[in-house]
Formats: C-alpha cells, structure tokens, sequence
C-alpha cells in the first residue's frame, strides 16, 4: 500500500519550564490521504495549535519536538531552514486563527500575496499578480484587480480570512492546515467560510487538516475526527459515528456540553466538571481520569493505550462507552 | 492632508512665542551685561553705548521692540561682533553645524538601527549582551568625556585623525566630531530598535510570512523593519534636540566654527541678541524636524494616509 500523504507518528513538543518539561503534545500520532479531510478537536491548552505549529516546523525556538512527521514521501522533522522554506507556503498551507492581525498592516494585500508566488514559483511581479488575482476570485472576492492594490485595513474579518486561505493556496499545496480560522469570526461570517474551505477541497484536490474548538464546526466539514486531551489522542473515527455514538468519556462530555437550541428554555449547560490539568503537572495513568465519571482503580496507574475498537475507529480509555 | 500639515506649523507658533520669551527674561535675569569689562567703562560712553542698543528702556519696551523686529526677520545686531548682524553670523556658522548635525544623524540612525536589529535577531547571544551593555554605557557618559577619550585614542594614540579643526570638504577632521556626536543617539536608537523588532517579530503576520516559506531576511527587510522603525521615527525629534545640544559641547571641544560655538561663547558674554538669534534658530528647527517626521509617519503607515 502506497504511503499516506501525512504520517505522524509519535509526535513529541515540550517546553522547559520551573516546574519542569511541560509536555504539549504526547505521542500524537495520525494520518491523512492526499484529498481526505481530518479535524482535530480539543479544548484549549490541548496541544493542537502546538501540533499545526510542529508539522511546519514553526514552533518556538525554546521547543523540543520528537517522533516523526512524513510528508510526501519525506520526513520533515529535523530538516534544515532553507529545506523547511521549500514546504512551508509551497508544499503545505497554512490558515491561522486570528485574521485581524495575521495580515501585515504596512503592506498591500497584493504584495503580502504575490511574494509567495515570486518565492516559490519564480514568477515575476505581474504575472505573479494577476495569478492572486485568479485565487482571490476562487475565493469570491469580487473586482479583484482593484482589491490587491488594498491594504488590510480596508477589509472585514471574513474577507481578511479569505484572502489569507487564498494565499495559502496560492502554489497549489497538497495540504492545507486550517487552525481555528472561523475562531474569530462571527457566525454567518463562520459558516461562509466553512462552506469555502469545503468546496475548494473538493475542487483543487487538496487534503485539509482543520483544527478547532468546536465540534459542529469539525463536523460540518471533515470526514474524519480526532479529539485530543492533554496532548494525546483519546478518540478518532468517522465525524458521523464519533458524534453520535462517542466511545471516550472525555468526547461524550464535550457533546454534552454543547449548548443546544432545542433544549428546553432554562435547562443549565452540562460543563465537563474541573480543569484541564497542567501540562507540566499531569496526572498519574489517563490524563482525564480527575475529571472523568467513570474513572475505574486502573485509570490512576495504566495510561490507556489507543486501542482500535472497530474498523477506523481508536479509543484510548480502559473503560470505553458501549458504541 | 496639506490642511493637517498647515495646522500643525501654525501650532508651533505659540511654541516659539514661548521659547522667546522665556529665554528673552532668562537672560536679562543673568547678573552682569553686555558691556561689562574688568576696567569699568566711562559713564558717559557707557550711557551711550546703553542708548545705541535700547538697553536703556524699560524691559517691556525692549521686549515689544525685538518682537517688532523679529516679525520683520530682524534678529538684531550682535553685541560682541561689531558690525555683524546676529542674522549674518548664524548664517556663517549655519552650514558648518548642519553639516555636523546632519551626518551625525544620519550615523546614528543607520548604525544604530542596523546594530538594534542584529541584537534583535540574536537575542540574548554574547553579541546582544555585549552590545546592550555598550548602549547603556553609551547613554550614561556624556558628550563632553566621550569626547576627550575619542580624541585621546584616535587622535592621540593611534594617530587615524586629527584631534580639531574643520575644512569645508574634508571627510577625516569631521569623524571624530561626528561619531561623538552621534554615539549617544547611537545607543539609544539601538536600545530602541532592538526593542520594537523583537517585538514585531513576535507579531501574527510575522508568523503568516514564515509559514509562507519566506526566508528570515526577507521577512525582516519587508515585513518588520518598517512596523519596527515607527518608534525610532518618533525618537528622532528629540534626538535631533540632542545632536542641537550635543554640537553646542563638541563644537567647543574640537574647534569647530558652528552655531554652537557662537552660542557658548554669547551666553558668557551677555551677548542677547545673539543667544536669543541661536535660541530662536534650534527651537525652529527641533519644531520643524519633528513636524517633517510626523509627515513621514504619514507616508510610512497606511492606516494613517486618509483623513
């Protein structure tokens, strides 16, 4: 069998700290075909964003990253700067959460979008311009020619997010990182954006990883899900089954909690009770199990392994919910 | 645009109004005059003197009076320099100064912002810590030790250039003045630069440009020198005020025939209407330094073209 496009396995990223090593991300490990979709969900402090960082080597200076990333056939973990530069923007796009401040203010968006294509492509300026101008109107931004010659502050949060996919998309990469990019959003503004990414994974081809908080908004989109918790995967399968019949306490806690619009008026939220634990502090056995209802004596000793409990679906608990 | 630009200069008009006259009282207030020697004058030829340069009228009437003259552009004649206008005499030094000045400046603002960003870039490395201590000793000592030390060492000991004197085209006689001038602004603006560009570094559409592909000097000649330099461009008026200041020391030290020399030697010599020509001539051109960098912030940051 042909190697996946994305294949990590064992992915380490930690930071030093006074109370020693924070560990962020635990022996991650997932894949991704060339065109398939994945979410990634978690709370906050869960280690995603930590992990879309990793996978283009832009993690902080101080972090140390270990296990293996493969991508197109070649491990990117270890490569050097100048052989890093050649993926990052080319190879794999990347999407941020915060478009507000992710575009440069000092710069015209033509400019912030055409040195992509001079870095990666060689194009020069006008050639490389009217290329933006072809991908700002893949992602419906109307009179495109005028709006390259705009500078950030002359767009809405929407279309700021837009322009930024578009310009991750600009040298046709096989895989497009999505970190929380209809976070800042508001939510018509978000489910634009959802239906944008969709249809241009499906019309160029590309593999989409989407990291998010929110669960509807990872199904909406993703064929497949992996809910993360302290830095490790407790649970991956198919978006649909996952949401209906979830196998990890931890993700039947997250469903749980989701506020609901067909709940009777006046029934109280059902919050996951506790904290997350602190990454440099974590609990002995399942990192979940303080919070868990279902904790048995093994949790606090044995770290639950991911198991596959059925064909594409993995749970890492000892005592998993009936599916 | 030019309507911003006219209201801000009519705005400094009441600055200098100011300026004037606090310097106009300052000076009169300084014991001893103009004409006072060791061997005291004749009355009578003193009580002349007094009535050829209006001293004798009461002091209000003498300030209305160089008021009057100096909205006609007369900044009066100089007391020490017979026969000189106090116009005529900044005019000489004018040239001298700005060439000093302007050097001095431009030194300052391209070594130290290129020694900030590098500090920027290897942050916290031996070269930073070193560097940073070098601007804080930089700051601490003022002009008039830098001064001696760097005639002492490249004049004296090492023998690279001359210790005094200016030619109007030399190149060499100028260095030691000039770096003395401008290392004070030097450090400063390193501490500063170093400062904002880590800062900018640590922006999200930093993060964007590398996640790009874009090599770390492209992204810092493109993306952060600009935003990075927006707080160098404000400290350039008062280092403009300190290289004014700074001049007036090292004219002094190095022999060199500028304003400031004028100025020093005016103030001992109760010379009013020269200090108060050389007072009037730096605060307009700090006043008009810092209205030139607040138009550049203009053509510099986007968001601050309209309106």
């Amino acid at each position: 069998m042909a190697e996946p496009l994305l294949q990590v396995r064992d992915l380490e990223v930690g930071f030093a700290t006074a109370q020693g090593e924070a560990r962020a991300v635990r022996g991650l490990g997932f894949e991704l075909e060339a065109g398939q979709t994945l979410g990634i969900v978690g709370e906050s402090g869960s280690g995603k964003s930590q992990t879309a960082l990793a996978l283009l080597g832009l993690q902080a200076r101080q972090a140390r990253i270990g296990g293996s990333v493969r991508f197109e056939g070649r491990e990117l973990l270890g490569l050097g700067e100048r052989e890093w530069n050649k993926v990052r923007g080319n190879r794999i796009g990347l999407v941020f959460q915060d478009p507000m401040t992710s575009l440069n203010p000092y710069l015209s968006i033509g400019a912030q979008m055409a040195e992509v294509l001079v870095q990666h492509r060689g194009l020069g300026q006008a050639a490389a311009l009217a290329e933006c101008a072809r991908m700002l109107d893949a992602v419906r931004i109307a009179d495109a020619a005028a709006r390259l010659r705009q500078y950030p502050h002359e767009f809405s949060g929407g279309m700021r997010q837009r322009v930024l996919i578009a310009s991750a998309l600009l040298c046709r990469p096989s895989l497009l990182i999505a970190d929380e990019p209809t976070t800042a959003l508001d939510v018509t503004v978000q489910a634009e954006i959802l239906a944008l990414l969709r249809q241009l994974q499906e019309d160029l081809g590309l593999a989409l990883l989407l990291i998010s908080h929110d669960l509807d908004v990872v199904a909406e989109v993703c064929e497949r899900v992996l809910v993360m918790y302290a830095g490790r995967a407790v649970e991956s399968g198919a978006a649909a089954r996952l949401l209906t019949a979830p196998r990890h306490p931890y993700t039947a806690g997250l469903l749980a909690s989701r506020p609901r619009l067909d709940a009777p008026l006046g029934e109280p939220l059902r919050p996951i009770p506790g904290q997350p634990p602190d990454p440099a502090r974590l609990p002995s056995g399942c990192a979940f199990r303080p919070r868990c209802p279902a904790a048995l004596p093994v949790c606090a000793s044995e770290v639950p392994a991911l198991r596959t409990l059925e064909a594409g679906r993995a749970c890492a608990c000892h005592a998993p919910l009936p599916g | 645009m030019l309507n911003h630009a006219f209201k801000r200069l009519l705005g400094a008009v009441p600055t200098l109004l100011l300026l004037i006259t606090l310097a106009f009282f300052l000076m009169r207030a300084a014991p001893g005059g103009p004409f006072d020697r060791e061997r005291a004058l004749p009355p009578q030829i003193e009580a002349a003197l007094q009535a050829d340069y209006h001293l004798d009228q009461p002091l209000w009437r003498q300030y209305l009076g160089y008021l009057g003259g100096l909205a006609h552009g007369d900044l009066g004649p100089s007391f020490q320099y017979t026969g000189f206008s106090v116009a005529e005499l900044i005019a000489s030094g004018a040239p001298v100064s700005f060439r000093l000045g302007a050097s001095a400046m431009i030194l300052a603002v391209l070594l130290g912002g290129l020694l900030g960003c590098l500090a920027a870039l290897r942050r916290n490395s031996a070269f930073d810590r070193a560097l940073m201590a070098l601007a804080m000793l930089g700051i601490s000592v003022p002009n008039y030790v830098v001064a001696p030390l760097l005639i002492l060492l490249f004049a004296i000991c090492l023998g690279w250039l001359p210790a005094g004197g200016w030619s109007s085209h030399g190149i060499g006689d100028a260095g030691l003045p000039v770096l003395a001038l401008a290392l004070p602004q030097i450090a400063v603006i390193a501490r500063l630069m170093r400062a904002s560009m880590i800062e900018t570094l640590s922006a999200n559409f930093i993060r964007t440009a590398r996640a790009k592909g874009l090599p770390m000097h492209l992204i810092v000649w493109r993306h952060a020198l600009r935003p990075a330099a927006l707080p160098v461009l404000s400290y350039l008026g008062p280092a403009a005020a300190g290289i004014v200041t700074g001049s007036v020391v090292i004219e002094q030290v190095f022999g060199i025939p500028g304003i400031g020399r004028y100025f020093v030697q005016a103030a001992l010599n109760r010379d009013y209407t020269l200090v108060l020509g050389v007072v009037i001539f730096y605060g307009a051109l700090i006043i008009l330094f810092n209205f030139l960098v607040d138009l550049l912030y203009g053509t510099l940051d986007p968001r601050m073209r309209l309106g």
